[in-house]
């Protein structure tokens, strides 16, 4: 090649030197990047029905994978009303006769759900107990003969549920049970954030079924993505971004069954007892408290678009809204990218 | 006569030029995102489709390729692989797990490949 | 004095059998991980190298026919593609750099690997459309070392070739 030709030696040289020089410093940068960059440790238990996934950062990260999944583990066996002896379980049992004394935690998250009880005006009841037992979407599911509803229905009531100080709790009606179903992942995100608080962690985060709860802050201060699960198809509905809190997701497709050729779906309207019918197919809430988060979520279902937003916004929370029609409604808050196929965006009703 | 040397000092040129291209090559591969999507496809056809995130515990499925040839891969959150499979060379089964975007493990005998796919990963999957 | 011709036939059958050779040991080594499928030492395209460099272009490429026909009657029509592609893209890429870039035997060696590396890679491509550049990186670092092995066994076994080739009558035995 002429061209080369004419290129001494010397530059030759000089510019291979220069070349291959950045040649290794990009390789460097490319090793640094794979090898050098702090790793999360990541570990998958099972609790409260479901996958508890946990990734942390940090140095006492393994410390804390550890003690996330025990702290979730503990909580379900506090809140559980299918495990005797538990908190919940011993509660019901003195529905009716008196006080008893419950863990710190269990009373914690039974006051932080009341709160959303108490808000939504019973569009999420605790006591619902006696009614989702006769549903049983756990196990066998079926649809309550009439009269068993309605006299299970007589025994729903939130206002039953009484806290008091020093961790008392008391069910006032003989007869109440209560079903902490709606709320127990959201409560389990709680407590696996509490359990890094007092350990040296980065930041984490951690997944108890759908549930998520963040920690922490990501490097360069971005926030954290999470993926949401598009109803429809087994794909992604997009990515929503926060910086804090816990994000859960009610809907109509997690859990349902089909009899005499109707569809009947688990989240229930303690009004009827029956499955509710407010026009929404998925509602996800954030929230700073996963316990509510998890609430708010079925609360918003019940009660439908409109209603919601008022309730959010008492308790600071955000939420995003998928009807019946595809049409997806976000509130001002919530940062959300859409990527799932077949959806509308929706502006927020006047 | 003249007998062609091995090497010249020019030659330098050429190679630092290599190492140059082969730097950025590498630093492009290193920041490429973790795959998000997992996809077989059988002579160019996709026979399955999986989303990591969604993917509570790993999962094992079994594809048949072209030639009557079986290959067993495994899909987790952490990536996916080609464990097992009848073809002769077993190349495939030797590429390992595949985490990045972009990265396929080929079976050129059953002209099956398994790739990953994916502007990113998320964080973790809500549902 | 025998022709060129002749010479020139007789130094490609020997080259051929020698490819055949550096192909079966080649074949013994057992393939290495992260590599595409096929991604070979590269020693035995010493053989085309040579050719490409004392016999031109038409033997060279012959000679890539003759060891790519070889790979598919053994080792299937899948090796037999990639063979014949890498080789036949090497042997042209390596005639080139011989005989227009004047370049060293590095550069040749080199190139030539890198080159047929690629045939295979698009090879690999075409065959399972699938983007396959993931592999290289590693294939360039690869590439570059056996390229360098081989110039570096072809200018050891210079000599005897080149008086090999003067004995036949070739008008350039030392490349």
């Amino acid at each position: 090649m002429k061209v080369l030709s004419r290129i001494s030696d010397r530059a030759a040289k000089r510019a291979a030197l220069v070349l291959g020089g950045l040649g290794l410093l990009l390789v460097g940068a490319a090793l640094f990047v794979t090898f050098g960059i702090d790793r999360g440790a990541q570990v998958t238990t099972y609790s409260m029905g479901a996958y508890v996934q946990q990734t942390v950062y940090g140095p006492d990260r393994d410390e804390a994978l550890q003690a996330g999944a025990a702290a979730v583990s503990e909580l379900d066996g506090l809140l559980s009303w299918r495990i005797q002896g538990s908190d919940i379980d011993r509660l019901n049992e003195s529905a009716g006769q008196g006080e008893i004394t419950l863990d710190p935690r269990t009373w914690q998250v039974l006051s932080d759900a009341q709160a959303v009880c108490q808000a939504s005006q019973g569009a999420i009841d605790l006591t619902i107990g006696p009614v989702s037992r006769l549903w049983d979407f756990g196990g066998d599911p079926a649809v309550p003969e009439e009269n068993e509803l309605a006299a299970a229905l007589e025994r729903v009531d939130y206002t039953g549920l009484l806290l008091g100080e020093d961790c008392a709790a008391a069910l006032r009606k003989e007869g109440a049970v209560l079903d902490l179903g709606a709320v127990g992942k959201g409560a389990g995100c709680d407590a696996a954030l509490a359990a890094y608080e007092s350990l040296d962690v980065d930041r984490a985060v951690v997944a108890v079924g759908g549930s998520v709860g963040v920690y922490g802050e990501k490097p360069f201060g971005k926030p954290w993505e999470i993926n949401l699960r598009d109803p429809k198809s087994s794909g992604s509905l997009g990515v929503l971004r926060m910086k804090t809190g816990v994000v859960s997701t009610s809907g109509s497709y997690e859990r349902n069954f089909t009899q005499n050729g109707v569809t009947y779906h688990h989240l229930l309207d303690p009004a009827t007892g029956s499955p509710a019918d407010s026009g929404l197919v998925s509602v996800t809430v954030v929230c700073e408290n996963g316990a509510q988060s998890d609430a708010l979520a079925t609360a918003c279902f019940v009660l439908g678009l409109e209603r919601s937003l008022p309730l959010l916004e008492e308790f600071h929370a955000q939420g995003l809204f998928i009807d019946e029609e595809d049409r997806i409604t976000v509130t001002g808050g919530l940062d959300f990218t859409l990527t799932g196929e077949g959806y509308t965006l929706s502006p927020l009703p006047d | 006569m003249t007998t062609r040397k091995f090497f010249h000092p020019k030659d330098l040129l050429f190679f630092g030029a290599l190492a140059f291209a082969a730097g950025v090559l590498a630093l492009a591969l290193a920041l490429s995102p973790r795959g998000a999507t997992a996809l077989v496809e059988v002579e160019g056809q996709v026979v399955l489709t999986r989303e990591l995130a969604s993917l509570s515990a790993p999962e094992e499925v079994t594809v048949t390729g072209a030639n009557g040839m079986e290959l067993t891969c495994v899909f987790s959150q952490e990536g996916v692989a080609i464990t097992a499979s009848s073809c002769p060379d077993q190349t495939c089964v030797r590429t390992g797990t595949l985490t990045r975007a972009g990265e396929a493990a080929i079976c050129l005998p059953a002209r099956t490949v398994l790739r990953l796919t994916g502007s990113g990963w998320a964080d973790a999957q809500a549902y | 004095m025998r022709s060129q011709r002749t010479g020139a036939l007789a130094l490609t059958g020997l080259l051929g059998a020698v490819a055949l050779a550096l192909s079966f040991l080649e074949g013994l080594l057992p393939p290495l991980p992260l590599l595409p499928p096929g991604a070979k030492l590269g020693l035995s395209n010493l053989a085309t190298m040579y050719a490409a460099g004392a016999l031109g272009l038409p033997y060279a490429l012959f000679l890539a026919v003759f060891k790519g026909c070889f790979a598919l009657l053994t080792r299937g029509a899948v090796a037999g593609c990639m063979s014949l592609a890498g080789g036949l893209l090497s042997t042209l890429v390596m005639w080139l750099t011989f005989r227009k870039a004047r370049a060293s035997l590095a550069v040749v060696g080199v190139c030539g690997a890198l080159s047929h590396n690629a045939a295979q890679l698009l090879v690999a491509y075409a065959i399972t459309s699938t983007p396959v550049t993931f592999y290289l990186p590693i294939l360039l670092v690869f590439g570059v070392l056996t390229g360098l092995l081989t110039g570096l066994v072809l200018k050891l076994t210079l000599p005897p070739l080149a008086a090999l080739g003067r004995r036949l009558g070739l008008d350039r035995p030392d490349l």
